[in-house]
């Protein structure tokens, strides 16, 4: 929804006449533009899954430009957006877990984790010196006290909620649409929380969703960055080990490669008709 | 003359308590008796107010972090980091015994001894002033894994009683609190010998 801010968009400490607050709106809009971030609870852990866009021919790939990065142990977050801007809340993230283990003497809990960073993340959005963070931020999390594993995302604005899957960056739209119909949510899969998928099955669904959405023709070649926080990790936040990843995109592949033969057959029935 | 009946175990949260000891102890008070302890005493009103700030900070987390509730653990764990950056600037002096029920803890409780120099040591059993002296040794013998709380309050009074027979300075005057998933209550309070 293209609208002109005339005026009003200077500055994050001013409201439209309509009551919205352009830089908030457009530091998002920095984020829609990035590559696509991708999360989803299993039912034995979290998977975190983004597309790192390969700017030029030039990149040394596989080196730099890391979008997942863990917090503490027990946590990881991953960001897309302005990559920077996701640096310094990472550096804040870890600022504030080892601040609560330090003052409590506990891991911090995934709620409160995702609380602290998003007042941090809003508190930009509250001044006319400072701009807002152009980065989304999703975060896995267990706690070992009540031995729950869960997903977050922070929105530029400060916002954050809790997740079956979530998404963000240039694909969010369609990726919620293919994540609605995997079995995350233990109210609307048949067999309740055992019908869920686990993480294996995740890392391969999200390598799925995320190769189904990139056009070779329209976007740059992409490299794939996942992690996992599971009973199989010991809940410890690990990226998912290269292999896996490697064979979980052959089967992505295969899958959509079977989806458009599908397809094809189905429009050429249609056209003998 | 000092007070005989003080209550000096605080109910810090639902289903936690802290017992202070100390040359001060008596004077770091907890309950609103602390504000009225001020006007007395107003040379010794920061010590009030330092311990009313660990139980009002742990207060203050539940309030602030949607009802969630700290465990025992992180309870004694932020009130030995105050014991502790305190010991460089204007010193407690008061020793902790902090108890706790939480749900996820095998057999739920737990008990912490801290000192006024910040050492916290999670134990089956503690004892702080001139009482460690005397009872430490019965509940080594007395204690075994998988007491029932009368057991419990038995094994205590008969700390009371050894006190009352051994202890030349002691005031037989005793309150026994206990902390359980229903939260913390009284068991038994003596009144005080100077009411009559």
């Amino acid at each position: 929804m293209a609208s002109s801010g005339s005026g009003y968009d200077l500055s994050s400490s001013t409201f439209s006449p309509d009551g919205r607050i352009f830089q908030v709106e457009y530091a998002a809009k920095a984020v829609e533009n990035a590559g696509t971030a991708l999360g989803l609870r299993c039912r034995d852990g979290v998977v975190l899954a983004v597309e790192k866009p390969l700017q030029n021919k030039m990149l040394v790939a596989a080196t730099t430009g890391r979008r997942i990065h863990t917090v503490d142990e027990h946590s990881g977050v991953a960001i897309t957006g302005f990559i920077s801007d996701g640096r310094q809340i990472v550096n804040r993230a870890r600022d504030e877990a080892i601040n609560y283990d330090e003052t409590y003497g506990t891991k911090i809990p995934p709620k409160t984790l995702a609380n602290r960073i998003s007042a941090y993340i809003h508190y930009f959005t509250l001044h006319g010196a400072l701009r807002p963070f152009g980065a989304s931020t999703l975060i896995a999390s267990y706690d070992p006290a009540t031995q729950q594993h869960s997903l977050h995302m922070v929105e530029p604005s400060g916002v954050t909620y809790e997740y079956f899957g979530a998404a963000a960056g240039r694909g969010r739209q369609p990726a919620r649409t293919e994540m609605e119909k995997l079995a995350i949510n233990p109210k609307q899969a048949d067999g309740g929380e055992a019908s869920m998928i686990d993480v294996a099955e995740g890392v391969k669904q999200l390598a799925k969703i995320i190769h189904s959405l990139h056009d070779s023709a329209k976007d740059k070649p992409f490299e794939l960055e996942m992690s996992w926080l599971c009973e199989g990790t010991g809940w410890k936040h690990k990226g998912v080990p290269k292999d896996v990843i490697a064979s979980a995109v052959e089967w992505a592949k295969k899958e959509i490669e079977e989806a458009e033969e599908e397809s094809d057959e189905e429009d050429d029935e249609g056209m003998e008709e | 003359m000092y007070q005989q009946n003080l209550d000096k175990i605080a109910e810090l949260s639902s289903h936690s308590a802290m017992g202070v000891s100390g040359p001060n102890c008596d004077l770091v008070n907890f309950s609103e008796l602390g504000t009225g302890l001020s006007d007395v005493t107003p040379h010794l009103a920061p010590y009030h107010d330092q311990c009313r700030y660990i139980s009002k900070n742990l207060a203050l987390y539940e309030l602030s972090n949607d009802g969630m509730k700290l465990s025992t653990h992180a309870q004694a764990n932020f009130c030995r980091g105050e014991l502790a950056k305190a010991l460089r600037k204007g010193p407690f002096q008061v020793n902790v015994i902090l108890g706790g029920y939480d749900e996820n803890v095998p057999n739920g409780g737990s008990l912490y001894v801290m000192d006024y120099l910040g050492s916290c040591q999670k134990v089956n059993y503690g004892a702080q002033g001139y009482a460690s002296n005397f009872t430490l040794s019965i509940m080594d013998r007395d204690w075994e894994e998988g007491l029932n709380e009368e057991q419990a309050v038995k094994i205590v009074e008969h700390c009371i009683r050894e006190l009352n027979m051994r202890f030349l300075l002691n005031q037989s005057n005793f309150i026994i609190k206990v902390v359980d998933k229903d939260g913390v209550r009284t068991v038994k309070a003596d009144s005080d010998p100077t009411d009559n």
